[in-house]
């Protein structure tokens, strides 16, 4: 409603209100709001809702949760965790700036490269014999022969891949579907993963683990041993809890 | 062994058995018994069990302690708490962790050899030669280094 002296002009909100003022006191008869609602003409009657909170929720909500990054400082060996996407960081300790590249290889390849992220040796890969790769975690799908191998975190093995044990350090091992490892010599690491097919005298200070389709030949100590099902052992097995375990 | 399987035989825990035992069914043993077990049926060695014998099963699942070789024509489970000392030759086999094995393992889903468990191979057989590791083509290492940092 207009006010008085105002401008002679009708807006929405005071129809509305006037409408409202007439049923709440004025004179006349009350205006109630209809309580059923008349289906609009060209949409079907709509099925009525379900209460909030009865049925399954038709959004789910997502935590995203950082990527967790295992580090190695490849220069002092000390080993820390960051949460989130890093390039650059600097070592706790040795306040050394380390770079998380990762790295694919497939061409000629020499001189060092060094990242605390991953190094993929393709199959095309020809690595030169001054090649230096260190590395958080180094893929072998290639002939890694004449590289210097260095990684903080594991050598993974895939097929066709081939390394020498003399020159590769690493504290986890894992060979791959269908990677195949083999050494006449006796190998230490922290842990191994057999998902291929893995032949030699293997001493683990952690856990061996043979995945199903994975196979262990020669010889197995260490501290924990699972084979999963489907798995094949065909060693000569020393696995206790404690270390004077004999040698049978 | 599932649980829907039935076990007829079952040695309990205060019940020790000097001899062999041999059944057409499936057996869980509880106690101690020192002798062999054949079964035609599955085995159960539970984690009270002492058993110090060879064990000629179906399948076996192994909670306790064992003495002894086991050969299964099937399954080999061998549980967190189990404690093998003797060789075993089986077509699959489960190893969880925890688990304490000294002895030789002859495992493989294709299917065990004609050999019994403890049975040595022929010097300078086929097998006892690829016992020892060989240098394969695709992953040629010629000499192993410590891969661990100690």
């Amino acid at each position: 409603m207009a006010k008085r002296g105002g401008p002679s002009v009708i807006d929405g909100l005071a129809s509305v209100r006037a409408a409202q003022h007439a049923g709440r006191g004025a004179q006349g008869p009350r205006l109630r709001p209809s309580r059923t609602r008349l289906p609009a003409a060209d949409k079907p009657p709509e099925a009525p809702r379900k209460p909030r909170g009865s049925g399954p929720a038709s959004r789910i909500g997502h935590t995203a949760i950082p990527p967790r990054n295992e580090i190695v400082c490849y220069v002092c060996g000390y080993a820390f965790v960051l949460q989130g996407k890093i390039e650059k960081t600097y070592c706790p300790k040795c306040r050394h700036m380390l770079e998380m590249k990762h790295f694919v290889l497939e061409d000629e390849v020499g001189g060092v490269i060094r990242t605390i992220g991953t190094i993929e040796i393709t199959e095309r890969a020809k690595i030169g014999a001054d090649a230096e790769l260190v590395g958080g975690r180094i893929v072998v799908a290639g002939d890694a022969r004449p590289a210097r191998l260095r990684a903080g975190l594991s050598v993974e093995i895939r097929p066709g891949g081939r390394l020498e044990m003399e020159r590769t350090t690493a504290p986890d091992l894992i060979v791959a579907p269908g990677g195949r490892f083999a050494s006449a010599s006796p190998v230490s690491c922290r842990n191994l993963t057999v998902s291929g097919e893995a032949r030699a005298r293997f001493s683990v200070e952690g856990l061996a683990l043979v995945r199903p389709g994975g196979a262990l030949c020669g010889e197995i100590r260490g501290a924990r041993l699972v084979v999963e099902e489907g798995g094949g052992l065909k060693a000569r097995v020393s696995v206790a809890k404690s270390e004077g375990a004999n040698k049978r | 062994m599932q649980n829907s399987e039935e076990v007829k035989t079952v040695i309990g825990e205060d019940v020790e058995i000097v001899g062999s035992v041999k059944s057409a069914s499936n057996v869980k043993i509880d106690g101690k018994l020192n002798g062999d077990l054949t079964c035609k049926g599955n085995a159960v060695i539970g984690p009270s069990a002492n058993v110090k014998g060879n064990l000629n099963v179906n399948s076996i699942e192994i909670h306790g302690h064992v003495s002894g070789n086991v050969n299964a024509r099937d399954r080999i489970q061998l549980k967190a708490t189990a404690n093998l000392n003797g060789d075993i030759r089986g077509k699959r086999l489960s190893v969880e962790d925890g688990v304490t094995f000294i002895g030789k393992s002859e495992v493989n889903p294709q299917g065990p050899s004609q050999r019994g468990p403890g049975q040595e191979a022929a010097p300078g057989g086929a097998e006892a030669e690829s016992a020892e590791p060989v240098v394969e083509d695709k992953a040629d290492v010629r000499r192993a280094g410590m891969l661990g940092r100690k």
